[in-house]
């Protein structure tokens, strides 16, 4: 069985700040690993480990998130791959579908494993918009996973949760981390993950067409950022040593 | 290439106007993306995707097959006021469906889309996005807009990418110029606001429920309605269909008693609940309690889990991600917490620096005097 895991890097949401002009700043704002991603990154490795699953981690982004393949690697992916290149940049979700959908036509794999969402534009669009370019089973907002004869997936939409039985290829998108926590990489992982290849590929290697990616490919233009503006007072803030004044206080609160 | 209003039989030949303008534009390096430019003009006709003619609004009609998901009708209100041409409705249901009509022309649809399969029996993503493609076709909407449940957030990039249509996600505002679609949506956590355009028709949009008013209903308003059967395509097999119990809905809850991973006993859960019972509140968590098997993930707040606008929100324990932030619309904020720098605390009305557990077992003992 092979598995493809989405990884992203993100930038990290609570150091990003907005300078004056109402620009992001996100330059030299340290990186991290999507945590949706990370999540289906660990559910792919429970394949590997009960199933013999071969797990490659796939990412599209700038250079520096060859650092984060490396440390998929060392969780325990057999494989990663960075799509890379200036042509991908400024892609909205449709061009990046499309890219990526390029590159994965060229692999064998039974799923494709991503996180519900990203934490930075939190749209969950790229998973259903993958599958459709690829014409792929799609199984979303995935819950708990069963292994037996077969695969079975349990899916929440809201008040309903269905128990389906996958069927190969499909993209499947993870709601929680798997119930069992993959423990951290050991010594020995680190060094065994400097021997797995790491292959990073431009456009003319993934041989995407120029006009289904980055700027050019993309079908939605961000007009204008507005910073939002949180008018409001400060925190009141209230020692709470002595638990019963500060029972008394909430009480007061919820009475209005 | 206006007047080639011919269907598919049209010959090439015919459509001179439309093959002249595509032979100015040399393939592939055409730089403005539009489909008039890069598409044949037999398939502009074929397919309906003359860009001169998109008009209305397409809204996909989430149901249960026996009433309408509450996030829709506002959605079918905010189509009615943005659209100058005609709302189009979409639905996918049984028979049951037929009792719905009236509601459904009531909030502004001019033509409703019922389509039919009878072996389908739940949402089965892509013979909906396939079927809701063709109806797209045959239309010409300007725009076309789901609600951001997980059944539209699901749908909507099926049918966007089988369109290769533009999309945003989970808006929060629109604004109609003439046919185009101006579309806001908050980013980074609710940080920053992006007001999004789509290059070409149709463009759409998931819109986050709750964002627009229910419409006033027009009683006794006509509208027409199609029943047109749809295609099965790889349907997913489910095992077994289960109803999730939400418990109190802490969607619609007034005073939210929340709880975070600052919470160190698991009997303190219980106490939470008897304390809400008493004091009409509802209680909500974090996704580390719903992780640690604590709490049921109806009850998280957050990107992940519900978005919450209770009067009162107290949080007990939570030190304020930004993806739980991201679910939170409170008007008051208290927070408990015994670090100071939490980043709740820094949007909390409130903030009572002190053990979380020891004041809600506090707050439970004068609740029994």
């Amino acid at each position: 069985m092979r598995v493809i895991v989405l990884v992203k890097q993100v930038p990290d949401p609570n150091l990003v700040t907005i300078s004056e002009n109402g620009h992001l700043q996100r330059e030299n704002v340290p990186s991290m690993t999507d945590p949706f991603g990370m999540m289906a990154l660990q559910h792919a490795l429970r394949l590997k480990r009960e199933l013999g699953a071969h797990v490659t981690a796939v990412s599209m982004g700038p250079m520096h998130a060859e650092e984060m393949l490396r440390r998929c690697l060392e969780y325990g992916a057999d494989e990663a791959v960075l799509l890379s290149d200036k042509a991908f940049a400024g892609a909205d979700t449709l061009a990046t579908a499309r890219t990526l959908g390029c590159y994965l036509r060229s692999r064998k794999f039974d799923y494709i494993f991503c996180g519900m969402q990203a934490t930075d534009g939190d749209t969950a669009q790229l998973p259903p918009e993958l599958s459709a370019v690829m014409g792929l089973q799609i199984y979303s907002y995935v819950s708990k996973m069963e292994l037996s004869n077969t695969i079975r997936m349990t899916q929440i939409y809201e008040d309903k949760s269905y128990v389906v039985e996958t069927c190969t290829p499909a993209v499947v998108t993870f709601l929680r981390p798997p119930e069992e926590q993959i423990p951290l990489p050991s010594m020995t992982d680190f060094i065994e993950a400097r021997k797995k290849e790491l292959t990073v590929l431009n456009a003319w290697m993934v041989g995407v067409p120029p006009g289904s990616m980055g700027l050019k490919g993309s079908r939605t233009r961000v007009d204008r950022i507005t910073t939002v503006v949180k008018d409001r007072k400060a925190t009141e803030f209230i020692d709470g040593s002595d638990s019963k004044n500060a029972a008394s206080i909430i009480m007061s609160e919820v009475k209005g | 290439m206006s007047g080639c209003n011919c269907s598919g039989s049209c010959s090439s030949g015919s459509c001179s106007s439309g093959s002249c303008s595509s032979g100015s534009c040399s393939g592939g390096s055409c730089s403005s993306g539009n489909y008039d430019n890069t598409l044949p003009p037999g398939m502009l006709a074929a397919y309906n995707l003359d860009q001169a003619t998109a008009d209305g609004i397409l809204v996909y009609i989430e149901t249960d097959g026996k009433s309408l998901h509450p996030a829709v009708k506002g959605i079918l209100g905010k189509a009615r006021e943005l659209s100058s041409g005609r709302v189009f409705g979409i639905m996918f249901a049984g028979v049951g469906g037929k009792l719905l009509y009236d509601e459904i022309f009531s909030y502004g649809v001019d033509t409703l889309y019922h389509m039919r399969n009878s072996s389908i029996k739940e949402f089965q993503p892509i013979s909906y996005a396939e079927a809701m493609a063709d109806v797209s076709h045959r239309v010409g909407p300007a725009s076309i807009l789901f609600a951001a449940t997980p059944e539209g957030r699901e749908l909507a990039p099926l049918v966007a990418a089988r369109l290769g249509a533009g999309l945003t996600a989970d808006c929060t505002q629109l604004e109609a110029d003439g046919r185009t679609l101006i579309m806001t949506r908050p980013a980074l956590g609710g940080n920053i606001l992006a007001t999004i355009r789509c290059d070409t028709f149709p463009q759409m949009a998931t819109v986050r429920p709750g964002t627009f008013p229910d419409p006033i209903p027009e009683e006794c308003r006509k509208g027409t309605s199609f029943s047109r059967p749809y295609k099965a395509i790889s349907e997913k097999t489910i095992v077994s269909k289960d109803i999730v119990d939400l418990g109190e809905d802490i969607g619609n809850a007034r005073v939210l008693i929340s709880l975070g991973n600052g919470i160190r006993n698991r009997s303190t859960v219980d106490l939470a609940h008897d304390v809400a019972r008493k004091l009409g509140a509802s209680v909500s968590c974090t996704m580390a309690l719903v992780d640690k098997g604590w709490m049921p993930y109806s009850a998280q707040v957050g990107q992940s889990g519900r978005t919450v606008s209770p009067d009162l929100y107290v949080a007990f324990g939570i030190s304020g991600s930004v993806q739980h932030m991201a679910g939170l619309r409170a008007k008051r904020v208290v927070s408990v917490n015994k670090d100071r720098s939490a980043p709740l605390n820094s949007i909390a009305d409130k903030a009572i620096i002190g053990d979380a557990d020891s004041i809600l077992r506090d707050l439970a003992k004068s609740l029994e005097e």
